[in-house]
């Protein structure tokens, strides 16, 4: 089986390789809304998106070493004053916040790009005064906070299959 | 079918009360409150929709309130605010609790607190509830050591309870010192029954074998909502028989269980086929367990009262029919309340609080109001759900407060009201204030 298959690669020539390119303009649905938490002078009226698709691959689907989604995530931001004192950083978290990355900081146009990879994560924009790049965590106060649309998806374990409420709004 | 159904029920059930209740608010923004009614103090907490449930200390020299903070506007601390009450006039926050990356949390946060004194410590457990896609969805409350107040930096957390199996938090909760002498904490949770806790376990580490007990709903009850059995209960002594009760409210109406055993709750008489009532809320008897006060959570729903005794004696196993109803603005809707026979206090949402009387109970009457809200109705989320959002009395000397979504903590008198003791009005000494000093109740005849 092995040798059928290094006769099958080896007939393909390395420059005729098929590579899948994410679509550079992905579905809005792939969009998340980033929001200020209004907790740091001139970043309240900030908005912002976050864009994901999945990172180029030959395969389609690009996966990360340990077998989880890999994607390329975009960043940009409006209206969001850059504090005169400390870098806007951004974290990439898992919703338990049991796993945290720290992804990069934002540039000068108020965008970042990188990459993530879990299917379900936070975006987590913090105003770090003394930026360490090896920092495992945020030591700041939070400024933008987003979830990705994945992660609206949960499990139905103690809720109704026919509620009509949102989850995120008990009612009284 | 069904939606006619309400609008009957609700109308009966108004007509009830027509006699004893005005059909239209008397408070106005030129005169919130009725003569009776003194305004102690008031302090804002912070911004609209960001306040819950509270509750009071008992002991005169612990003058602390504790209130439930939360975002159910979307933004809003997630926790709970110690306020010093030692000079009412001037409620003062004295500790903020709140969960760690708040901004991460989704709402609401908390909900409901309770407090309890257990071998001469004080604790504060406050009900969280964290909508999925962010941290701690399975959170349900947390337990803070108290002791130390009003030394703030004393204020230490000791426990967390987490219910993975029944995501979604605890949306209320209420403590009850058992006659077995335990403490115990009852939760709502997102399944066919309500969680039973022993503080004594979870305060000394034990959190793992602090579940102990569970109380169901009856079989076959139906009318549920976001997955929870239970929406509210309240737990009393019940010295006639010397049996601990669980009043609940939730899937198809209202239930009472004898918990004296844990192990085997005993259901004693169930409140369903009630016109106008799929789903129970807050459930509180008279101090004597005869009679009890029941809400639902929509507009225009007046609290029901209900009389147990054909029940309770054996006539019968169900009631469905109210022997009367009271509410503070047919237009609005109530909340929670608090029994101190024949008053109940009542966190009326838009209608502030509201005090009724049950001296007679098939003809309820209102004795004392004070709006502590004059805004509008809500119209980003359900148009009654802001104001008065819980109540509290101080038995000891009468000291009202209330917790208003928007405007914060209230603190009032009312006039000729200095304190409750059941045995002034007849009744047993019982309420939701508990005796945690007190020795075992006995039956009066061991005594």
């Amino acid at each position: 089986m092995i040798g059928l298959l290094t006769l099958a690669l080896a007939a393909v020539p390395a420059a005729d390789s098929p590579t899948c390119v994410a679509d550079p303009e992905p579905p809005t649905y792939y969009d998340f809304p980033l929001v200020s938490t209004r907790r740091v002078p001139g970043t309240g009226p900030a908005t912002g998106v976050g864009r994901v698709t999945f990172a180029a691959s030959p395969f389609g689907v690009a996966l990360a070493a340990d077998g989880s989604y890999l994607l390329d995530v975009w960043l940009s931001f409006e209206r969001l004053r850059l504090p005169p004192e400390g870098e806007l950083v951004v974290w990439f978290t898992t919703p338990a916040l049991d796993r945290v990355v720290r992804a990069g900081t934002l540039d000068e146009t108020l965008r970042f790009s990188g990459q993530v990879r879990w299917n379900k994560f936070l975006v987590v924009v913090t105003l770090e005064t003394d930026p360490d790049p090896s920092a495992e965590v945020w030591r700041g106060p939070i400024v933008i906070r987003g979830m990705s649309r994945s992660g609206m998806m949960h499990t139905m374990a103690g809720h109704g299959p026919f509620e009509k409420e949102n989850c995120a709004s008990f009612g009284y | 079918m069904r939606a006619l159904r309400f609008a009957a029920t609700a109308a009966s059930a108004l007509v009830l009360s027509t006699a004893a209740v005005p059909l239209t608010a008397q408070w106005s923004a030129a005169k919130p409150g009725s003569d009776n009614i003194e305004v102690l103090g008031h302090t804002p907490l912070g911004g609209r929709l960001t306040v819950a449930d509270m509750e009071l200390e008992q002991e005169l020299d612990r003058p602390y309130a504790y209130v439930a903070r939360n975002a159910y506007g979307g933004l809003g601390p997630k926790g709970t605010d110690i306020v010093d009450l030692s000079d009412p006039e001037k409620p003062a926050v004295l500790y903020e609790w709140r969960i760690e990356n708040q901004d991460l949390h989704l709402p609401n946060g908390g909900m409901d607190v309770k407090y309890f004194k257990l071998d001469g410590r004080y604790y504060v457990v406050q009900s969280l509830q964290f909508g999925q896609g962010g941290p701690n969805h399975d959170l349900g409350a947390v337990i803070l050591d108290v002791t130390g107040l009003p030394d703030a930096s004393t204020v230490r957390e000791v426990a967390r309870l987490s219910e993975p199996d029944v995501p979604g938090g605890f949306h209320n909760i209420f403590i009850y010192k058992h006659s077995t002498g335990k403490i115990l904490l009852f939760t709502t949770v997102r399944g066919p029954y309500a969680h039973v806790y022993d503080m004594g376990r979870a305060v000394s580490g034990d959190v793992d074998n602090a579940l102990i007990a569970r109380v169901p709903v009856p079989t076959g009850a139906e009318g549920s909502r976001s997955g929870r059995g239970y929406h509210d209960f309240y737990v009393g002594y019940h010295p006639e028989t010397a049996t601990d009760r669980f009043y609940g409210g939730g899937t198809g109406g209202y239930y009472v269980y004898d918990i004296t055993d844990l192990d085997t709750p005993e259901i004693l008489v169930t409140l369903t086929g009630i016109d106008g009532v799929r789903y129970g809320h807050t459930f509180t008897p008279s101090a004597d367990g005869r009679y009890v006060i029941a809400e639902t959570e929509y507009r225009y729903a007046p609290l029901r009262i209900f009389d147990l005794k054909p029940a309770l004696d054996g006539e019968v196993s169900n009631i469905d029919e109210p022997i009367s109803a009271w509410t503070a603005d047919w237009k609005n809707l109530t909340h929670n309340h608090e029994v101190r026979w024949p008053y109940v206090f009542v966190s009326g949402y838009l209608d502030g609080l509201q005090v009724f009387s049950l001296m007679d109970p098939e003809n309820p009457v209102t004795v004392a109001y004070y709006d502590t809200y004059l805004g509008p109705p809500n119209t980003d989320r359900y148009s009654m759900f802001n104001g008065t959002f819980g109540v509290d009395v101080r038995n000891e000397d009468g000291l009202i407060v209330v917790s208003d979504m928007s405007t914060g903590i209230w603190t009032f008198r009312m006039e000729g009201f200095q304190g409750w003791n059941g045995e002034q009005w007849g009744v047993p000494d019982v309420s939701s204030v508990q005796k945690w000093d007190e020795d075992i109740r006995r039956p009066v005849s061991d005594q």
